[in-house]
């Protein structure tokens, strides 16, 4: 069931529209909060707005998720983590990319878009440790990098229930939109 | 049967928007340009760069703080996770330490009553207690750039560029940034931390080096050094940054030679004491004091 015009139509209540960014911001700053994981296991936490990301561009929602936004979620963690400033934000622009250009598969379904998440966290960390091992002119150790992926890749299926449970209450009011035809 | 939508100019089937190509604003590339500059100028140590760096911090040091009270609990399972898998681990360990301990404890019993009287002979002056101000860690780096953390005491508590930070167990690291309610300490497992320390019972001088991972190296140790596994790792004082005699760890044996593990869990700060030491080092060097931060008056607890 496709939903994406109702919200490029503004026929959403006002709330709704920023769920993805707020969604967004919020793993973003979660992401820089001290857990009390150990160092290399912390690689997962900057990948989650990633999750989100391609979650709300894989449902044609990128109008409430814009380029600029997402740049700026990703200089505001590498402020918050203090990294080189540009390096989430490059990051984060290359999954929206990703994500804009794998939209015409993800409507075969659910595994289909979490394979795709899964190819483009694959994808996302190589660039990440292609630029870590460029910035630190070192060839930086793959394995963080690699369980940052893994485990994001896992983390989706929860992270999606919240996020879907965050647009239930819209995909009512579309619902009432439908109708059944021939 | 299909499911279709109205639309003001009419139904349209769900294969019409699976031929839409993705749109790409020109956004897209100039943002990319310019994530790439600041890479650059990140990397060149712009001082534009740290100064827009602070800006933001401070302007989300009071959310960051308050975003604690209600994640608490999710803060506090995380932190249970690890600790129940390496809790029988822990136990036999502490049961091992603890035979040791008592050893070491009648030792140290002995020691300080001739250190006692050492001191009376030399009439040597006692080193004046040093003051703190107790922070709270409020971010953590995530990433494979750094090692570091930032706390919610800045000038305005009079912490200074080169601070000695300790958590409860030992030494964490040192200040490297202030601002007026935030600091970042960059802790000892940073590739760019050097800490000058002394080795073993026999006080080996070496220096600690982080390389961004969990346990530090030893570097300039004398090849005739008599370092084994389980030594202690003091501060030696020299440089001045540090005062001497701050624990910081025991050396372990790994597969890569010595390296020590920092008593400190700094993976799981919560709060930190910023040691107000002023190093007489930090006289000779170029660092930045705000005027600020010479009037300030600190809350301070003594120690």
């Amino acid at each position: 069931m496709t939903d994406a015009k109702i919200a490029s139509d503004g026929t959403m209540p006002g709330l709704s529209k920023i769920i993805a960014p707020v969604s967004i911001a919020a793993l973003t700053v979660l992401s820089a909060l001290p857990w009390g994981v150990a160092a290399e296991s912390r690689f997962v936490l900057p990948l989650l707005p990633v999750v989100a990301i391609h979650y709300w561009v894989l449902r044609d929602e990128a109008d409430m998720v814009p380029e600029w936004f997402v740049f700026l979620c990703g200089l505001l963690l590498d402020v918050l983590t203090n990294g080189p400033l540009g390096f989430w934000s490059l990051i984060y622009l290359f999954a929206f990319a990703l994500a804009r250009l794998s939209t015409g598969w993800a409507r075969e379904g659910v595994m289909a878009r979490w394979l795709l998440l899964l190819a483009a966290l694959a994808l996302l960390s190589f660039c990440a440790w292609i630029i870590s091992s460029l910035y630190a002119v070192d060839v930086a150790d793959w394995r963080p990098f690699a369980w940052g992926a893994v485990a994001a890749g896992l983390a989706h299926p929860l992270l999606a229930l919240v996020l879907i449970g965050s647009r239930s209450g819209r995909r009512r009011r579309n619902n009432d939109l439908f109708e059944r035809g021939v | 049967m299909r499911l279709r939508r109205v639309k003001a100019q009419g139904f349209v089937s769900r294969g019409t928007e699976r031929s839409r190509a993705p749109r790409f604003r020109v956004a897209m590339p100039v943002l990319i340009l310019a994530s790439l500059c600041l890479l650059v100028l990140s990397r060149l140590d712009h001082v534009s760069t740290h100064s827009m760096r602070w800006r933001i911090t401070e302007a989300m040091t009071p959310l960051l703080s308050a975003l604690f009270a209600p994640l608490e609990p999710v803060r506090w399972a995380a932190r249970q996770v690890p600790g129940i898998f390496a809790a029988s681990r822990e136990l036999e360990q502490v049961r091992s330490e603890n035979q040791k301990l008592k050893g070491w404890e009648w030792r140290a019993k002995e020691l300080e009553r001739k250190l006692q009287d050492v001191t009376e002979l030399a009439r040597a002056v006692r080193e004046t207690g040093f003051q703190f101000v107790t922070a709270r860690v409020i971010a953590n780096s995530s990433g494979a750039f750094v090692r570091s953390a930032m706390i919610n005491a800045g000038r305005d508590q009079a912490v200074q560029i080169g601070h000695p930070v300790l958590s409860g167990d030992g030494i964490v690291g040192r200040i490297v940034d202030t601002g007026d309610a935030a600091a970042r300490v960059l802790l000892l497992t940073d590739l760019n931390s050097r800490i000058p320390v002394l080795v073993g019972r026999s006080a080996v001088r070496a220096v600690l080096a982080g390389d961004n991972g969990a346990f530090p190296r030893l570097t300039y140790l004398p090849a005739e050094a008599e370092a084994v596994a389980g030594d202690d790792v003091f501060t030696s004082g020299i440089g001045g940054l540090f005062p001497r005699g701050l624990k910081i760890g025991v050396v372990i044996e790994t597969p890569r030679g010595l390296r020590v593990r920092p008593d400190s869990n700094l993976d799981a700060l919560e709060y930190v004491s910023v040691l107000l030491y002023q190093s007489p080092a930090l006289d000779l060097t170029e660092v930045p004091r705000s005027n600020k931060a010479a009037e300030a008056v600190p809350v301070l607890k003594s120690k």
